[in-house]
């Protein structure tokens, strides 16, 4: 039986495009790979927290929206404790957050629930534990 | 005298069947990712325009599904846009009945995340009704040689599209995809790289083309490689990128870091190409 006797529906031009963007697609994330691997270094995680906005919650209480930003080149933070420290009158008000995943040269976002308000005094948010995944 | 035959006489138990085969079909394919927990918090976290686009694409890839697999003689592109709804609606059904089932959804919960994460399974069920209709139906040696002439490369496309898809949706909601490309170094990345180009290849190969047991008609090793196998990772590569950035892995992050989770996800992809191309 002769195989060439349905009419087939392919597209000549098809094959070596198809082909074509597949090579393409692979150089380029060889590309990135070799960038990545030539740019890593052995350092640790280097996070900075920054406050971004403070809403005052209906029924009372605040939140303090952050920013965790991871500033290494290559090493990821996994499991990142965030603390924020608000100094009141009566002593420091703490409250921590964890963050799962906050890879190299990214920022992840979060919230710290507090009972005073955070605008009054002096608020200092930071890193403080990480694990490597 | 056949067992098709008969069902050929009465289209009203033919269809029937193909239907019953479709449930099976959208359960087996989507139970796992019933039972996924990332899968229940997509429910209500995933975007809704994010899951909207995916679930319209899975209705496309549907029509094509049933546009290059089909065993009819004419095209008859209506049909196969009524045979995607329905394998859609079909995927619904099971979905909304067995996640009430296992209590993931209930009378409690808000409509919208309900929708939601009745939605999310659909896409994976969809998919698996659409290829019951390929796997369980009987169909001899000749009779698929026949179709996959008629269907050609756009149809091969097409196949591992949906394998591609179907694969990488099923990883990509989990953590642990995360943190394997976490724990990878770029050198991995580029073996696994590879290797996910070298099981193409081989499945490539040993699926054939149309019947004939080496290379297409009028091409060489070269030219299949290029063609079938680098197109199959270039869907695997393109199918991979979406689907993370349609759950928002890719949200805020480097061009490198991208490249990894990409790679990473990308095979899955491949393996899932490749499986399409043995299995439809």
């Amino acid at each position: 039986m002769a195989k060439q006797s349905r009419p087939s529906r392919s597209v000549p031009w098809l094959e070596p495009a198809a082909g074509l963007i597949g090579v393409l697609l692979t150089l380029s994330m060889l590309g990135l790979l070799v960038r990545h691997a030539i740019r890593d270094d052995e350092a640790p995680p280097i996070v900075t927290v920054t406050a971004e906005r403070i809403v005052a919650l209906p029924g009372g209480g605040y939140v303090v929206e952050f920013t965790a930003r991871n500033r290494a080149r290559t090493a990821t933070a996994a499991q990142l404790r965030i603390e924020g420290e608000l100094r009141t009158a009566t002593g420091p008000e703490t409250a921590e957050a964890t963050l799962d995943y906050v890879p190299a040269r990214s920022e992840k976002r979060g919230g710290l629930y507090f009972v005073n308000d955070p605008r009054a005094g002096p608020l200092q948010l930071r890193a403080i534990g990480y694990s490597e995944p | 005298m056949d067992a098709k035959r008969s069902t050929a006489d009465d289209p009203n138990r033919a269809y029937a069947v193909g239907l019953a085969r479709a449930f099976a079909g959208a359960l087996i394919f989507a139970f796992p990712l019933m039972m996924t927990m990332e899968m229940w918090w997509m429910g209500f976290t995933l975007d809704r325009d994010r899951l909207l686009l995916f679930t319209v694409v899975t209705l496309l890839l549907l029509v094509g599904l049933g546009f290059f697999a089909g065993f009819r003689e004419a095209i008859d592109v209506k049909r196969d846009i009524l045979d995607a709804f329905v394998a859609y609606a079909v995927a619904l059904i099971v979905s909304a009945v067995v996640l009430a089932l296992i209590g993931v959804i209930g009378a409690g919960m808000p409509v919208e995340e309900v929708v939601g994460k009745i939605a999310m399974q659909a896409i994976p069920g969809g998919i698996g009704a659409m290829m019951a209709r390929g796997t369980l139906q009987e169909e001899d040696a000749a009779e698929e040689e026949e179709r996959e002439q008629a269907a050609g490369f756009a149809g091969v496309l097409f196949q591992m599209l949906a394998g591609a898809l179907f694969l990488a949706f099923a990883v990509a909601p989990t953590e642990e995809m995360v943190l394997i490309a976490y724990q990878m170094t770029p050198w991995h990345a580029a073996a696994l790289m590879f290797f996910s180009i070298l099981v193409l290849h081989a499945v490539v190969f040993i699926a054939g083309f149309g019947g004939e047991d080496r290379w297409p008609p009028g091409e060489g090793a070269v030219a299949t490689f290029l063609h079938y196998t680098m197109a199959g990772y270039g869907i695997a590569l393109l199918v991979s990128a979406y689907v993370l950035w349609t759950f928002g892995r890719l949200a805020a992050m480097p061009l490198d870091e991208m490249a990894m989770v990409i790679v990473v996800l990308a095979f899955p992809a491949a393996l899932g190409a490749a499986a399409a191309r043995l299995i439809i």
